[in-house]
Order: C-alpha cells, then structure tokens, then sequence
C-alpha cells in the first residue's frame, strides 16, 4: 500500500517540477532531470542484465554513446523529427549490442567485464579519430528535435515532459520483461547457470538476448541525453561513464529496476550539487557514500526501502511475535 | 524394448581420463541403477548422458537416435530430464518460482493443472509453495527437483543419488515416489550407492568402477553374487 502511495506522491512531484521551475529554483534543474531520465532508461536495461541475468557489463558507455551520437547525426544530416533519431538510436544500441554481444558472451564473470571494457574503449578512440563525426572534438550544433504538430523540443518544459513520459515508458517495458517467463529465465541463468541448460534454456541466446535489450535501453537513453543538449563529445564513451553506470547499478541495488533508477537520481543529482560546491572533491564524498552503502545496505537503496518497510509493518501490527 | 543405448564412451575432465569405453542400456519404463562407490564414475556417466560434459567418443542413443553431442537445451526437449545430486533447487526463488521456471521449456500445458500434479504427489510441498528453496529441509528439496523433473512431457528421468543424506523416514516417501514414477511409464536411470535400496526397487543394474562398468544384470545376479558385491560395491560378506 505505501509503496503504491509513494509512487503516486513521487510521479505527482515528477509532474509538477515544471511549474517550480523558474519561481522557485532554476530552470538548471529540470536540465538535470533530463539527465537523470537519460541514465535512468538505460540503468533499466543495464539492471534486466545485470540484476536479472547476472553479466555484469563495464563497457555500456558504447552502447549510451551510440545512441548519443545516432541522435545527433540524424538530427544534423537527416530530419528534425525525434521520433525518427530516437529510432536511430535504439537501432544503433542493438546493433552495437548485437556485435559485441555475439563476441563477448562466450565469457563469464570477470572476463566478461574486461571484455565489454576493451569493446568500449575501441569504441572510445574509434570515435575520437572519426573525422566525419567531428573527432575528438564532437558533434557541436545539433539543432533542436520536433515531436510532429508543431511541437518544438527546444522547449525545456515540453522535453521534460517527453523525456518523463519516455522513463515511465521504459519502466513499464522493462517491469513487463522483468515479469515475463524470459524474466524468469535470466534469474534462473544468473542462480545456476548450468541448472538452466538443463530445464531446457538456451543460455547463451536468453543473454544474447537480454545484452541487446539492455543495448537498445541504453541506446535510448544516449538518444535522450543528445536531444536535450545541443553537444555530444566522444566523453559519452569513456569508461569513467561505465563506471558511473556501474555505480549506480550497486548503489540503487542489483535486479529491483527501481533501486538502479534511484541510483541514477541519486548519482547525477548528488554529483551535480556535491560537484558546484566543492569542485572536483565531490568524488572523494561519492566514494565515502558509496563504502557507507556497502557496509551498511549491501543490496543498494532497494534493500534499505525494503528493510525500512518491514519495520515499519511491524510496528504496525502489534501483537505478531 | 531398449530406450537408451550408451556405446563405448569415453569422457574426460580436462585431460583427465574418467569414463572409459562405457556401454550400458536402460530399458523403457525400467529403473535401471548405476551402481558404484564414490568416485567411481556415476555423476559423470548422468552428466555425460544430459550433454553437461559431452564424450570425447562413443555414442549415446535415445530411442535409436544419436544424442551425443545435442547441448543440454536440446536433450531436455527430448523429455530427458536430470535430477541433479545436490539437487540443484534455486535457493532465492520460492517452490513455485522453481516449478514455474521448469515449465517454460517443459512443453506443458496448463500450468495450474501441472502445479496440481506436483501437490498430488508431495502434498508438504504445496504447504510450502511460497517459501524460498533456501528454507526447504534435504528430503524437501529432493521432492522438489523430482517433481520439476516430471513436469511436462517427461520420458527419461536421471536421478544422481536421491537418497543421499537424508533421513530413513524420508528415503521410504522418495522410494515411494519412485515406485509411482516408475509405474507412470517414465524410464529411470538411478545412479545409486544405498545398495539395499537400488536392488528393491531397480530392474536392472550396471556396476560401475573406475569409470568401467564390471558387471551387468537383474537384482539377483547381484545379490547372488558375493565376489561382485564385495569387490566393488563394499558390501561386506555374511
């Protein structure tokens, strides 16, 4: 009951942050907002593979980075409509996802790890030495997408609402996915992978699979993040972006979808306050936050929610031994 | 008429050598044992036959055809179903999540009326339906990796020791529901060191040391056989 309540207050609160912006704080803030969308959609498909399926991905920058720059390409060379970029970017996320997922899941574990990261970096200097994409320097200009009717994106409070709707979209999807008998099979796979094979799974091509869902999420989310700026530089591919993503998979809490979207929230918001305050420092706070969540909330935000619920329920109900 | 046919196998782990030029059958809707002290070879023959450590050479038929080199995915749509020692339940999902998850693949039709199966044959396991695989007792967990067995269309079940460490009372309700396996038509392969038990329930049996099978033959060729039964069985003569 009090999980649906909370979700009602915080989608109302959602809904309502346009109109304090201004009045109240800056418009920056919906800014950062659109960001943690961006981070939130693909921390949804990161989560369906990590969380559920157990492959722990270090290189889901490429994936993020390839959807930024498909946005950003179609919006410059090809037409101002976001649906037709945002496609672009979920096709460049799978097909990407497709490649590297062909190659890299053969392996498990820490293995996996590394070779996700070394398929990011060769992403990384690719684009950095691609001079059609504008090299290291990026992709400057990129004009301000369409919805169709008349709706110009340049509008902050019209793609924040895009950008809200596109996160609720994808946490429907991927609640959908999380629940599906595939769902189940990642969980199975990601408790006892040789256990799977015997009840009849295909590992290999059920994390095939999922490694492109979580490709064509965070292709999403890449896609987002170009529409709403005007700039994407090869940055979006670098590992320290992985890393971030991996932080705050940990920090959320693994295979609960909402703990990884809280994490999201949680690391761009916190980074961009702790950050206007004390400069580059704010990654040594973010490092102590981090070691206070792993000593005491080992399963992330979702586990301290969970836990805070349970005591509250049993405060509740007095008389239960 | 014979269901399985095991020809010559040789397995290894590694580089090391642990089945070698195996041969044995398993009669349809028997219970065929695999008889043998630790270490002997059992485990491996059961994960050599489901394609989890598939044969460097030799050929396992099904039904006259060639499984050996199947993956495990595409032995277990053939019905051949394993029933791990250790048996294998997922520890964070509950007893129906287990159930659940054995059924997407298992061919099964409507899944109330499979789960209503599962609770006609352990009727404590639907008592215990929501309770995570972790809190199940060894003779519970043993009822449940059987039923996820026979979930579906199930022709070949692989049992690696069932009876292992559990409790008398609870060996007599598995052996019961093997008894109803059995008559249910399915074909059992039972790898088995409780020598009393397999000779009572088992057809026929294969006796397995050092990865060679050393004898072959219905329960009262082994039981009217002392040399085998102290050799390699570690019965000891009364």
């Amino acid at each position: 009951m009090s999980g649906r309540g909370g979700a009602l207050v915080l989608l109302g609160a959602l809904a309502a942050l346009p109109l304090g912006a201004g009045p109240l704080f800056s418009e920056f803030y919906l800014a950062l907002a659109i960001r943690a969308f961006a981070f939130g959609i693909l921390l949804l498909g990161f989560d369906l593979l990590a969380g559920y399926g157990g492959l722990i991905s270090f290189g889901h920058a490429m994936f993020f980075g390839a959807g930024a720059y498909a946005t950003a390409l179609v919006l410059k060379h090809v037409t101002a409509s976001f649906w037709v970029a945002l496609g672009a970017a979920a096709v460049a996320g799978a097909v990407l996802a497709l490649g590297v997922g062909f190659l890299a899941i053969r392996a498990r574990e820490i293995y996996f790890v590394f070779l996700t990261f070394a398929f990011a970096q060769f992403c990384y200097h690719a684009v950095n030495s691609w001079e059609w994409a504008g090299a290291a320097n990026g992709l400057p200009g990129i004009p301000k997408p369409t919805l169709g009717f008349g709706l110009d994106l340049g509008n902050r409070t019209l793609l924040y609402y895009t950008a809200l709707g596109l996160a609720l979209a994808a946490v429907a999807v991927a609640r959908r996915v999380a629940g599906s008998a595939f769902g189940h099979a990642l969980v199975g796979i990601r408790e006892n992978e040789e256990r799977a094979r015997c009840l009849g799974y295909d590992v290999t091509r059920c994390l095939r699979r999922a490694f492109v869902l979580s490709g064509v999420f965070a292709g999403v989310g890449g896609g987002l993040l170009a529409a709403h700026q005007s700039f994407v530089a090869p940055t979006v591919f670098h590992w320290s972006v992985s890393g971030e993503v991996l932080l705050m998979e940990l920090l959320g809490g693994m295979g609960t979808l909402y703990g990884p979207l809280a994490g999201a929230a949680f690391v761009i918001v916190l980074g961009d306050v702790l950050s206007s305050w004390m400069a580059e420092r704010w990654l040594l706070v973010m490092g102590l936050i981090y070691v206070a969540c792993v000593l005491f909330s080992p399963s992330g935000f979702a586990g301290l929610w969970r836990s805070l619920r349970e005591r509250r329920g049993a405060a509740e109900t007095p008389g239960t031994p | 008429m014979t269901a399985l046919t095991l020809d010559g196998v040789n397995t290894f782990y590694g580089r090391s050598h642990i089945l070698f030029d195996l041969s044995l059958e398993a009669r349809e809707g028997a219970v065929t044992c695999l008889l043998g002290r630790n270490g002997s070879g059992k485990t491996t023959t059961i994960r050599t036959i489901m394609g989890l450590t598939p044969p460097a050479s030799g050929t396992i038929a099904w039904e006259g055809r060639r499984i050996s080199g199947l993956r495990p995915w595409q032995i277990f749509r053939l019905g051949i179903k394993l029933v791990p020692q250790g048996r294998g339940i997922f520890p964070r999902l509950s007893v129906e999540e287990n159930l659940r998850l054995a059924m997407v693949r298992a061919e099964i039709g409507d899944a109330g009326v499979e789960l209503g199966k599962v609770w006609a044959l352990f009727p404590i396991l639907e008592e215990r339906r929501r309770q995570p695989g972790a809190t199940l007792s060894g003779g519970q967990l043993q009822m449940l990796a059987i039923a996820r067995a026979l979930l579906g269309r199930t022709r070949l079940i692989l049992m690696d020791e069932p009876t292992e460490g559990l409790a008398p009372l609870v060996v007599q309700s598995i052996r019961e529901a093997l008894g109803r396996i059995r008559a249910s038509g399915v074909t059992v392969l039972l790898a088995e060191q409780n020598v009393r038990l397999a000779l009572e329930i088992g057809d026929q049996h294969h006796i397995i040391d050092n990865g060679r099978i050393r004898f072959s033959g219905p329960s009262e060729a082994i039981r009217s056989n002392e040399d085998v039964k102290t050799s390699y069985l570690g019965v000891s003569r009364r």
